[in-house]
C-alpha cells in the first residue's frame, strides 16, 4: 500500500526554516520511492537526497546505486561546483572511498556505498558543512536457516506459540481429521530443537486460539473457542512449577470463545486482556492473581462494536492497545495513569477508524508497540492488517507503521506489502530494531525498522523464509528466543529458524 | 433423530369469504430418510425426516390485483437440525440443508397496476418477506427432492424485499430491494433497521414461446453471512434457461443454469453449472440433475455440519468443488379430485469432490475421501401445492405449463 504525502508526519519541532524544507525534501523520497533509490523533485534549498536512498544489498558490498545529494541556495539556486559534503557513517559499519567530496556541475555530489558486514539497517549522513544534513538508509539482506523443528505436527493444524524456559508450548486449531484442542508441549534440546513431550488436551474445544507465559514464567495461559454450550471456550490457567508438566488451576467458560489473551502485570497482579468473540464483542480483562487458589475474576468488560470483534491487544507500561478490525484501533489506559485507568475500569484514550471509515486498510488484528533502545523512541506502532485469504493457501493484508506519539492521533506514516500473502502476529526484537512478522503463506520476513519510517517499507525487508516450503507453509507466529526465531506454522508444526 | 413425525395436511380448500376475495390454502410435506456416505468427519449416516412441511394461503382480491402470499415453514421444528445433503452448504449449516425460516414468504402484491392504461404491460409491486429478484425457483418447487448445492449462488431468499416488476410481451424485468442478512435461525426475521436496502438485484426474463423463460440475474448482497454488516460484499450472476410444457400427455421440465459469486472484490469466486430435466407421464415422474458447483468452507463448530457463526473475519478454509448426478423416479397417486397428490419417490445421487486452492479443510480432511453418495426414500404428501413457482412473484410469469400468465386465472 501506497502512503499518502499528505499523511506524513511533521519533522520534529524546534527544527530551522531550512531543516524542515530540508527533511520535507527527504520525506518527499519516501513518498515517491519505490525503494530502489530512484530519484525525486529536486529540493528548493539546502541539501537533499537526490538518488541512492532506501537500497538493499549484501553485507559488505557496494550498493547499485550511488549515493546523491544535491545543494542549493536558501532561494532555491543550485550550489556552485566544489562545495564540500562529508560523508559520514552513522549503524552499520559500512564505508565510503572518502570522508568528504566536492560538487559538480548543479550543485550535485555523489559517492558509491559500501555496505557493513552484518545483516541489518545501515545508515549514513551527508552534511553540507554549516548547512544542514541528510540520512541515507539502505538494509543488507540475508538468509534465515532452519536449525531445528518442523513437519513435527500432522493430525494437527497448529496455531499460537510461546517459548520460555527451555520448552515451547504451542496451540492447535480447527479440524484436521481431529479438533484443534491441544496445547503440545516442547522441551529445547541443546541446540534449541524443539522436541515434543506432552500435550494437554482441553476437551469441547475446537481451537486453542493464543498461548502465552507469564513474564515471570510461573503461569501458562491459553485461549480456547468452539465447544459451544456444554464446551470449555474462555481461558485456562495452568501452574509452571515444572515447565514440562503444566498443572492446571483455572478456567472460566466464555460463550462462544475468546479470541486472544495477552498477560501483563499491572500493579503488582497479573491480567488477562481477552478478546471475547461475538456477539457481545468487548475488551474482557481477566484477574488473575488469584488462579493458584482456582480463582479467575472478570475486573472489567468494555463492549466493542461488532464488526469482526476485538482480534488482538498489545499491552506496555499500564497502555493497552486493542485491535479491533474494521472498528479499526483503541488506545486504553489501564494502569498508567496518564488518564485515570485501570483494569477494572479502562479509560479510552483514542478510537481511530470504524466500520465505515477504515483506518491502516481496516481488518486491524494486531500490533507491536515498539520502544527502540538506541534512540529512545516510542513512537511507532505496528499494525497487521489481516486480508481475506483461504486459510493453507493464500492471504492478504500489509503491515502498518503508525506513528503514536501523540496517543490522541495515531497517523500512519508507513506500510509493508509480500506480494501474495498477507501478515498474521509480529515479534520485535527491539534491540536489533527488526521485526519478525509471521506471513502465512509467505512464510517469515524480517524487517529492519531502524531510524525513521516513512512510505514504503519494502527496501527494508532483510529476509525471507518459507519454512515448509511452497505449499505446506502457513506461519501463524513468531517468537525470538534465546537467539533462535521459533515460529508455530499452521500445516508443517514448529520450527527453530536461525536469524539473517 | 426425528421418525414417524407426521404433519397433519390441512383439509381445506378455497374459501370464498365475499365475491371479490378468494383464499386458497394448500400444504405439502416430505417424510423421508436419507442415508449419505460419507459425512463430514467420514463414515455414513442415515436418517428419517418430514422435510419441506409447508402450509401456504394465497389471497386475492379487486379482480386479482391485490395478492397475498403467505407460506409458512415448519422445518424448524421437524428438521432443526437440518437434512442430510451432501454439499449443501447456507446459514451455518454444512452437508445439511438448513432449515427455512418459519414464514418463508409473506407478501403482498399489487398486479397490472395502471391496468387498461399501459396496455397489455403488467407494472407489478411486491413487498414483504420472501425470494430476490434473482434466479431460478427455488428448489422447493422443482422435481427433485434433494436441494442442490448451489442453494445460495442460485436464489436469494428469506429477505426483507420491495420489489417492482415489469412485463411487456415476452419481456419481464423485475428489480427489488432488500437487506443483505440471511438469517440465523428459523424464527428470526430480516434485520431491517440498518439493513434494509443496502442489497440489491434485477433480473430480466424472456419468454420467447409459451413455456420457454431465458433469464440474467445480477445482484450486490452485502454482507450476506455477517448479521451486523461486517462482512464483505457478495457480487452474483445468475443465466438460466427454463422450459416448463406440456407435449401432448408429456409434462417436460429443464432448467440449465449458471450461476457466479464473487466476494471481497473478486478475492473469492464461486461458480456452478446445473442441468435438470424431468418428465411426467400419467403419474410417472423420472427426473435427473446434473451439477457441478463450489462451496466456501467456512470454519466449523464441533459439530462438523455447523460452521461458526458469526463470522470473525473475512477468510475461508477452501473452496470445494462438488460435481453430483441425482437420478430419481416418483409416482403420483391423485386423490381427492386431484387436489391431494401422494407421490412416493427413490432418488440416488453419486458424485466427487475436490478442493479447488489449497485451503486447510480439504474432502480428504473433512470426508475421508472424495467420492460420495446418498439415497432417498420417501413420499411427497401435498395438497393442492400446484401453481406456485416459489421466488417468482407479481403474476409477471406463468405459474403452470403452457401458460403465458397467471394473472387472469382469478379474476371473479
Amino acid at each position: 500500500m501506497n502512503i499518502r504525502c499528505s499523511r506524513l508526519a511533521i519533522p520534529a519541532r524546534g527544527r530551522s526554516l531550512l531543516a524542515l524544507l530540508t527533511a520535507a525534501g527527504s520525506l518527499s523520497v519516501g513518498c515517491g520511492s519505490d525503494g530502489s533509490g530512484g530519484s525525486t523533485q529536486p529540493p528548493a534549498t539546502g541539501i537533499a537526497i537526490v538518488a541512492g536512498n532506501e537500497q538493499q544489498g549484501l553485507p559488505g558490498q557496494a550498493l547499485a546505486v550511488p549515493l546523491q545529494v544535491s545543494l542549493s541556495s536558501a532561494t532555491g539556486v543550485p550550489a556552485g561546483q566544489d562545495e564540500r559534503v562529508a560523508w559520514v557513517v552513522q549503524t552499520g559499519g559500512g564505508s565510503v572511498p572518502g570522508d568528504t567530496g566536492l560538487t559538480g556541475p548543479g550543485g550535485l555530489a555523489s559517492v558509491p556505498w559500501t555496505l557493513g558486514p552484518g545483516i541489518g539497517g545501515n545508515s549514513l549522513r551527508a552534511v553540507w558543512p554549516g548547512h544542514d544534513s541528510v540520512t541515507f538508509h539502505a538494509t543488507a539482506t540475508g538468509l534465515f536457516t532452519v536449525l531445528g523443528g518442523g513437519n513435527n505436527v500432522t493430525e494437527r493444524y497448529t496455531s499460537d506459540l510461546w517459548v520460555a524456559d527451555g520448552y515451547g508450548y504451542s496451540g492447535t486449531w480447527g479440524f484436521r481429521g481431529v479438533q484443534g484442542n491441544a496445547v503440545k508441549i516442547w522441551k529445547l534440546d541443546g541446540s534449541g530443537a524443539p522436541v515434543l513431550t506432552d500435550s494437554i488436551i482441553t476437551p469441547a474445544s475446537g481451537t486453542i486460539s493464543d498461548v502465552q507465559v507469564s513474564d515471570d514464567g510461573h503461569w501458562l495461559v491459553f485461549t480456547a473457542e468452539g465447544g459451544g454450550a456444554g464446551g470449555n471456550p474462555g481461558i485456562h490457567v495452568y501452574e509452571l512449577t515444572s515447565p514440562g508438566h503444566p498443572v492446571f488451576r483455572a478456567k472460566t467458560v466464555v460463550p462462544n470463545g475468546l479470541h486472544t489473551g495477552t498477560l501483563a502485570t499491572i500493579g503488582g497482579k497479573l491480567y488477562a486482556f481477552t478478546a471475547k468473540d461475538p456477539g457481545n464483542c468487548a475488551l474482557q480483562i481477566y484477574d488473575l492473581s488469584a488462579a493458584g487458589s482456582g480463582t479467575i475474576t472478570l475486573a472489567s468488560g468494555t463492549p466493542i462494536p461488532d464488526h469482526y470483534c476485538i482480534h488482538d491487544t498489545f499491552v506496555r507500561d499500564g497502555y493497552a492497545f486493542v485491535f479491533a478490525w474494521d472498528e479499526g484501533l483503541y488506545v486504553f489506559d489501564v494502569g498508567n495513569g496518564s488518564h485515570g485507568g485501570s483494569p477494572a475500569a479502562p479509560a479510552l484514550i483514542s478510537h481511530t477508524g470504524s466500520q465505515a471509515s477504515p483506518a491502516f486498510g481496516g481488518q486491524t488484528h494486531n500490533g507491536w508497540w515498539f520502544w527502540n533502545p538506541t534512540n529512545g523512541e516510542k513512537k511507532y506502532l505496528f499494525i497487521g492488517e489481516e486480508g481475506p485469504g483461504t486459510v493453507g493457501g493464500s492471504s492478504s493484508g500489509d503491515i502498518h507503521v503508525v506513528d503514536v506519539s501523540d496517543f490522541n492521533h495515531p497517523v500512519e506514516v508507513a506500510s509493508y506489502n509480500l506480494p501474495g500473502a498477507g501478515t498474521h502476529n509480529f515479534w520485535i526484537d527491539e534491540p536489533a530494531q527488526r521485526l519478525y512478522a509471521a506471513y502465512y503463506n509467505g512464510g517469515v520476513v524480517a524487517l529492519d525498522i531502524s531510524g525513521t519510517l516513512s512510505g514504503n517499507l519494502a527496501s527494508r525487508e532483510i529476509a525471507r523464509i518459507k519454512p515448509g516450503g511452497n505449499g505446506a507453509t502457513y506461519v501463524w507466529g513468531v517468537m525470538l528466543y534465546a537467539g533462535s526465531l521459533y515460529a508455530s506454522d499452521m500445516i508443517s508444526g514448529v520450527w527453530q529458524l536461525g536469524l539473517p | 433423530m426425528i421418525i414417524g413425525l407426521s404433519l397433519p395436511l390441512v383439509a381445506s380448500t378455497a374459501l370464498h369469504a365475499q365475491d371479490r376475495i378468494e383464499l386458497r390454502l394448500s400444504a405439502q410435506a416430505i417424510p423421508s430418510v436419507t442415508s449419505v456416505d460419507p459425512i463430514p468427519g467420514a463414515g455414513t449416516l442415515t436418517e428419517a425426516r418430514v422435510v419441506q412441511p409447508v402450509m401456504m394461503l394465497r389471497g386475492l382480491a379487486l379482480g386479482g390485483h391485490l395478492r397475498l402470499l403467505g407460506t409458512l415453514n415448519l422445518e424448524g421444528l421437524t428438521m432443526p437440525r437440518g437434512e442430510l445433503s451432501p454439499g449443501a452448504w447456507g446459514e451455518g449449516f454444512n452437508d445439511r440443508r438448513h432449515p427455512h425460516t418459519y414464514a418463508h414468504e409473506l407478501l403482498l402484491s399489487w398486479v397490472d397496476i395502471l391496468g387498461w392504461r399501459d396496455g397489455s404491460a403488467v407494472l407489478s409491486l411486491t413487498a414483504g418477506k420472501g425470494f430476490a429478484p434473482f434466479g431460478s425457483d427455488d428448489p422447493m418447487s422443482r422435481p427433485v427432492l434433494r436441494y442442490p448445492v448451489n442453494h445460495h449462488l442460485a436464489q436469494i431468499l428469506e429477505r426483507a424485499v420491495v420489489q417492482a416488476g415489469v412485463r411487456v410481451g415476452p419481456v419481464a424485468l423485475e428489480g427489488g430491494l432488500f437487506n443483505g442478512d440471511e438469517p440465523e435461525r428459523p424464527g428470526q426475521w430480516p434485520r431491517v433497521t440498518g439493513r434494509f436496502g443496502d442489497s440489491w438485484s434485477a433480473r430480466l426474463t424472456v419468454i420467447p414461446v409459451a413455456g420457454v423463460e431465458l433469464s440474467a440475474s445480477r445482484a450486490k448482497v452485502h454482507s450476506p453471512e455477517h448479521r451486523p454488516g461486517a462482512g464483505s460484499d457478495a457480487w452474483k450472476w445468475h443465466a438460466g434457461a427454463r422450459v416448463d410444457r406440456r407435449v401432448g400427455a408429456v409434462g417436460i421440465y429443464g432448467l440449465a443454469e449458471w450461476a457466479r459469486t464473487e466476494e471481497v472484490a473478486g478475492f473469492f469466486r464461486f461458480t456452478s453449472l446445473l442441468f435438470e430435466t424431468a418428465v411426467t407421464m400419467g403419474g410417472h415422474r423420472p427426473y435427473y440433475r446434473f451439477e457441478r458447483s463450489d462451496r466456501p468452507e467456512d470454519m466449523r463448530e464441533l459439530d462438523l455440519f455447523r460452521s461458526v457463526r458469526p463470522h470473525l473475519e473475512n477468510s475461508i478454509l477452501g473452496t470445494t468443488r462438488f460435481a453430483l448426478q441425482t437420478i430419481g423416479y416418483s409416482f403420483g397417486i391423485a386423490a381427492e379430485r386431484g387436489r391431494l397428490e401422494i407421490r412416493p419417490f427413490a432418488e440416488v445421487t453419486l458424485g466427487w469432490t475436490r478442493s479447488l486452492n489449497g485451503g486447510v479443510l480439504s474432502p480428504a480432511i473433512l470426508y475421508g475421501k472424495d467420492s460420495l453418495r446418498s439415497l432417498s426414500l420417501g413420499v411427497k404428501l401435498s395438497w393442492e401445492m400446484s401453481r406456485h413457482r416459489m421466488g417468482r412473484y407479481g403474476g409477471l410469469l406463468p405459474m403452470e405449463p403452457g401458460e403465458m400468465s397467471d394473472m387472469h386465472e382469478h379474476q371473479m
